[in-house]
């Protein structure tokens, strides 16, 4: 159990840490040298075999998109922003909901409580909707009267705030669970002070849990993501250029373009084309779940590492121990 | 016990529907509302063309979201017109609400419902067969629940187009057209999910229940392993299980949103994307409109469950 475990969990990080790796490294050394991406394939006589966007082939294992830019490469070099965005937006929601889990967990019960029955709203819409009701004012319904600052870092926070509640929930009720163990009340008349518990024996019995609740918390930020571009919503910065313009009514016809290739708005720029290129909207989406089921992986490792499921006990000899008695074995102590 | 189970639901409904009212109304808070819907409808009446004098930041506006909070209120409790604006007109927001209502929580429910079945048969039929086989069924069950609904509902569509440019054959309506909208193909994608993780968390309380002491004493006193399997251990299991539902059915609201975008339907969920951002009160009443029938739903089953198993002895939790 535990050498499987370990294994997925390396198969999880390694996935991962590559994908990180090569991404940083495609848009530092690779990238520079790449040349302007084919728009048409040309044969050897001179014919033409296809225009782009291309399907999947064997030069473009993902397909590529409306310029011939491959979308093998496109989702290796967003891979950093998605993926390095979901951990910091992890981390901070684990960072926020461990102080508000602290600060619930010296609160009385009945208050602890309420704070329960009132989280149990975000039972009845997902976080999806909450998110959107927040983040879209700033990015696109109002998005002239903000700034590219608040446009990056307000979604984030946004990102961070909605998870806390549940979570600090989650932490208090994990810290609860701690303090009633027999060890906590010896240590409290042994004169231990409020402060020392909490480091000396809180912070021990959370750590695996937090850890193992952080990398969740990646997991849930990517679908999180993968949602929101769909509705149209991407961080990372968003750019909307003017299309066309109407000649009857003199209206602009606008698309929203993401400037780094972020997994999210690549699925938020490419939904028209689901129907007729089909490839351009998989290839992200299919990089969420590749890297999601990673994550997975992660967590399962750490989950199964931590509870082993049946405690192995040795088996006993049958045979009764034969036990002699030897006179000249016993020795005086002095 | 029944008095004690009444007021602590009262306490729930009342506590839930605070915190509905206070998130409805967060946009309030953080945003000059009442002035960037002025901007958005001098544009939409093509009165402004140019914004970019125009600059807000993220405020924290405590007035004017306790005032929303009020009007809310007022509004609900009225029955008055409530109306909503989209691309600079006002509509009528209530029977409109209420058909899309109705159309996507049949797709939910149904879907939901499927889910069960197909889950409570698949877990029994992986209870029945021997430990060590059980393993390619829980990592296919892993696999599945780790993609995400978006790629799953995707993968379905395109698989069916796939089908159907391959042999001509439609197995399934996929998305609306003149003559309706696609019904069965948006259920079964929807109980899908759920499926997949009811039948997770019901395997797990199986394999829980099976090591208990009773099994084998029931065993051993010559039970047969079906008796002991759809009595004992389900009863036990359908405890587990009910506690988890809750957190399927918000993972079913959000496979719906995405499936009635994917799908092109035109939903309660949709309706609630389009138009929630700019009529912060119709997030709130949608809220209510999903949180009052499961929450008296959800009670209802509770109250059963904790009368047939606990006898007044526990409460669920």
């Amino acid at each position: 159990m535990t050498k499987t475990s370990k294994l997925i969990v390396v198969i999880g990080s390694v996935y991962l840490i590559g994908l990180m790796v090569a991404s940083l490294g495609f848009s530092h050394f690779i990238e520079p040298e790449l040349g302007k991406p084919e728009k048409l394939l040309i044969a050897d006589d001179g014919s033409l075999i296809a225009m782009a966007p291309f399907p999947p082939s064997i030069t473009y294992p993902l397909g590529s998109d409306i310029d011939g830019n491959s979308y093998l490469t496109k989702i290796i070099e967003g891979a950093k922003y998605t993926i390095g965005l979901s951990v910091i937006i992890a981390f901070g929601r684990i960072l926020l909901s461990l102080v508000g889990g602290y600060l619930l967990s010296l609160l009385p019960v009945s208050v602890k409580s309420m704070f329960k029955g009132l989280a149990d709203a975000l039972h009845y819409a997902p976080i999806t909707v909450f998110t959107y009701i927040l983040i879209t004012p700033v990015i696109l319904t109002f998005s002239w009267s903000y700034g590219t600052p608040t446009k990056i870092i307000y979604p984030c926070l946004v990102l961070i705030a909605v998870s806390v509640p549940v979570l600090s929930l989650y932490v208090q009720e994990e810290i609860d669970l701690a303090s009633d163990n027999e060890f906590i009340d010896s240590a409290r008349t042994m004169g231990a002070g409020r402060s020392h518990i909490f480091k000396k024996h809180i912070v021990p019995f959370l750590t695996p849990k937090m850890v193992v609740t952080f990398v969740q918390q990646i997991g849930q930020t990517l679908i999180v993501f993968a949602h929101l571009g769909l509705l149209n919503i991407f961080i990372g910065g968003s750019e909307t250029r003017a299309m066309d313009i109407n000649i009857k009514t003199g209206e602009e016809i606008t698309r929203t373009f993401s400037m780094s290739n972020e997994w999210a708005g690549m699925i938020s720029e490419n939904f028209q084309y689901i129907r007729s290129f089909p490839w351009m909207v998989l290839a992200p989406v299919t990089a969420f779940a590749l890297t999601i089921l990673a994550i997975n992986f992660i967590v399962y490792g750490l989950e199964a590492k931590r509870r082993p499921k049946f405690a192995k006990v040795p088996k006993k000899s049958q045979e009764p121990a034969v036990v002699t008695l030897d006179k000249e074995k016993f020795r005086m102590v002095k | 016990m029944t008095l004690s189970f009444f007021r602590k639901s009262m306490l729930q409904f009342i506590l839930t529907s605070i915190s509905i009212v206070l998130i409805g109304s967060l946009p309030y808070l953080l945003f000059n509302m009442k002035s960037q819907l002025d901007v958005l409808m001098m544009i939409e009446r093509n009165e402004l063309n140019n914004t970019l004098f125009l600059h807000d930041t993220i405020v924290f506006n405590i007035q004017e979201y306790g005032m929303h909070m009020w009007n809310t209120l007022k509004l609900m409790t009225s029955g008055g017109v409530v109306e909503y604006y989209q691309n600079g007109k006002y509509y009528s927001l209530f029977p409109e609400l209420f058909e899309l209502f109705t159309k996507s929580m049949v797709y939910l429910v149904l879907g939901l419902v499927i889910g069960l079945v197909v889950a409570v048969v698949s877990t029994i039929v992986i209870m029945s067969i021997s430990g060590k086989v059980r393993a390619l069924p829980k990592m296919i069950l892993f696999v599945l629940e780790s993609l995400p609904d978006i790629f799953i509902i995707l993968i379905v569509q395109l698989l069916i187009i796939w089908i159907y440019q391959k042999t001509g054959l439609l197995v399934f309506n996929i998305t609306s057209t003149f003559e309706g909208e696609p019904v069965l193909l948006p259920v079964l994608v929807l109980s899908l999910l759920p499926g997949i993780y009811v039948t997770k968390y019901l395997l797990l309380a199986f394999e829980y229940e099976e090591e208990q002491p009773y099994v084998k004493l029931a065993l051993s006193k010559g039970l047969s392993k079906w008796r002991i399997l759809f009595i004992h251990m389900f009863r036990n299991s359908v405890l587990t299980l009910f506690n988890h539902f809750k957190s399927i059915f918000t993972f079913a609201l959000a496979n719906l949103l995405m499936l009635e975008i994917i799908f092109d339907i035109d939903g309660f969920m949709t309706f609630l994307y389009k138009n929630s951002v700019l009529n912060p009160e119709v997030l709130t009443i949608s809220l209510f409109l999903v949180f009052i029938p499961f929450f008296i739903g959800f009670t209802i089953l509770k109250w059963g469950l904790e009368r047939k198993f606990w006898r007044g002895e526990g409460m669920l939790d």
